[in-house]
């Protein structure tokens, strides 16, 4: 456990002394919860406003939750790799998997950071939230499945890209690219072909269940709560990130 | 008892041969240094000793242990310490510390107490709150050492440590690792620098995958007395003067210095007057003179030179 909680200390204070990455990471969110309703929710009636403040929030700590895994994860690891850390660890008496727990565990409680703050800072700004705690719990287990995911994600992107600016852009590119098909744009103003995708999707498929539980059935367009979706999240979710642990195992450790 | 026994080490790498049968022993706690140029193949026998790479044949034994039957047991033996900087610039040194210390099997009430004794081993207590990017590169080093000193290891492996250095952090370091060598930990440095390799017990030269000659510094330098160098001091230096001094030095080695140049003979009492005389007929006078022994730098290139002639014959 000495050596799960040493990385772990180590990469989540990397992660919290990094101004670029609290700035990327949930800075830039941040900016989006207050100037996405001045520019785009204009005409929007007034009783509605709250509820689409709410899901922009939670679409906003989504994409917070995905950049973390997806862009802080692997440059944190390709710019380990790229100053012969891993030189150094590989001669230790260390086990890989304990290893990178670590720094996963380090992730979470990043995104559980920056979740509280941009929930605490959205509900503030006026979003409003249907709160119950079945609801709740079942939401945070979809917001686990999207960390999962985007973990698997990153660790993939650790171990075939060389360079902590390639790995990084990499992951906020393919953020930004999930984001915008089924998260900030919603589901129903998304063209048929991409709601498709959106409901395969392990990262949108997942953020659907938190916007149908916290914001109401009426807002997300469909219910996400049918088996097929629900066990094809899960499994491809845990498939991700199984393919990452194996990647990052077999190649990153290894290069 | 020996520290590290390598037999029959080869390793092939895409149809490449890169270490060539390299059989070594190390005395446990002998100063070793390993010398060689870029490519030589320092870099894979080291990975080979920490157990980070794998060879296509041979054996490494690590007070008594075998290497890949007990990596674990080996690792816990060896400090390990890359060329790289490879230290986290966003946390203390205190916190690196700590962090290697656990990694390496250390509870954290142990790897708190052994950070502070390493710190002030290195020199390194009043700034163990710093953040290691307002670090020197001296202090970076001396930093990454310590991480390779934790209680249980045996044998601390430097791949180039000095490499950047100033005079005076050079000295420091190497003063450092002196010091811990008298304490009886091991130590094997690799370097391509002559003068690191001068605080060594045993050098040993490596070219081609192979280690081409093992003894110490002493030993070399008495072995190669013959390889003299005069060093002249001169105000102008063309290709003509160096052409000419290698015509008077018989086609041996001239090399062109930051004052002037090294002149390698044999017997220099032979070349001196000759090289004076030239000097005189061109108008060209030298400000100094100076006969010196080889260094093991200079033995180096000598062995290595040797080395690649007998090949180039032997393939003619």
């Amino acid at each position: 456990m000495n050596q799960f909680f040493a990385v772990y200390s180590k990469s989540l204070k990397e992660y919290m002394r990094d101004k670029v990455i609290i700035g990327s990471t949930i800075g830039t969110p941040l900016l989006f919860i207050f100037l996405l309703p001045i520019v785009f929710f204009g005409n929007i009636p007034q009783d509605f406003l709250p509820t689409l403040k709410g899901m922009n929030t939670l679409a906003q700590i989504t994409l917070t939750i995905m950049i973390i895994g997806q862009s802080n994860l692997s440059g944190s690891i390709v710019a380990d790799r790229e100053r012969g850390l891993y030189r150094k660890i590989a001669s230790l008496p260390l086990n890989p998997v304990k290893e990178v727990l670590g720094r996963i565990f380090a992730s979470l409680v990043f995104s559980i950071i920056g979740t509280f703050f941009l929930f605490i800072i959205g509900y503030l700004y006026g979003a409003e939230f249907r709160i119950n705690v079945i609801d709740l719990i079942v939401a945070v287990f979809f917001l686990l499945l999207i960390f999962v995911a985007s973990t698997g994600i990153g660790l993939i992107i650790s171990s075939v890209i060389n360079g902590e600016s390639a790995a990084t852009h990499l992951g906020i590119g393919i953020s930004l690219l999930i984001f915008f098909i089924g998260i900030g744009i919603p589901y129903t103003q998304l063209p048929s072909q991409l709601q498709d995708f959106s409901r395969i999707n392990p990262l949108t498929a997942a953020f659907a269940p938190v916007v149908y539980l916290l914001e109401g059935p009426g807002v997300l367009g469909y219910n996400p709560f049918t088996f097929v979706q629900i066990t094809s999240t899960i499994i491809l979710s845990t498939l991700l990130f199984g393919i990452g642990l194996y990647f990052y195992k077999n190649v990153a450790w290894r290069k | 008892m020996n520290a590290i026994v390598v037999k029959n080490l080869i390793k092939d790498y895409e149809e490449i041969n890169i270490l060539n049968r390299i059989n070594l022993i190390i005395e446990e706690g002998e100063f070793f240094t390993l010398m060689g140029p870029n490519g030589s193949g320092k870099s894979t026998l080291v990975s080979i000793i920490t157990g980070t790479t794998l060879p296509t044949q041979g054996a490494v034994n690590i007070h008594g242990s075998d290497i890949f039957d007990e990596p674990n047991k080996v690792k816990s033996l060896i400090g390990y310490v890359p060329q790289e900087n490879f230290t986290s610039p966003r946390l203390t040194g205190k916190e690196n510390l700590l962090y290697f210390a656990q990694l390496s099997g250390l509870s954290k009430k142990a790897a708190k107490e052994w950070t502070k004794v390493v710190l002030e081993k290195m020199g390194l207590s009043d700034d163990a709150s710093k953040l290691v990017s307002k670090y020197s590169g001296g202090m970076r080093k001396r930093l990454e050492v310590a991480t390779a000193l934790v209680p249980g290891i045996k044998i601390l492996i430097l791949d180039e440590p000095t490499t950047g250095f100033d005079p005076a952090a050079r000295k420091m370091l190497l003063d450092s690792l002196l010091e811990i060598n008298r304490e009886g930990m091991t130590i094997f440095l690799v370097t391509h620098i002559g003068e690191d390799a001068e605080v060594a017990k045993i050098v040993a030269f490596m070219k081609n995958g192979e280690i081409i000659v093992q003894d110490s510094p002493s030993a070399l330098k008495t072995k190669f007395k013959e390889q003299n160098a005069i060093d002249i001091k001169l105000h102008i230096r063309n290709s003509d003067i160096h052409r000419a001094l290698e015509r008077i030095n018989k086609g041996r080695r001239v090399i062109e210095t930051k004052e002037g140049y090294k002149v390698y003979c044999e017997s220099p009492e032979e070349i001196f007057p000759l090289i004076l005389s030239y000097l005189n007929d061109i108008g060209c006078s030298a400000s100094k003179f100076e006969l010196n022994p080889p260094s093991l730098e200079d033995i180096f290139f000598f062995h290595t030179q040797e080395k690649t002639q007998k090949k180039k014959e032997e393939e003619k």
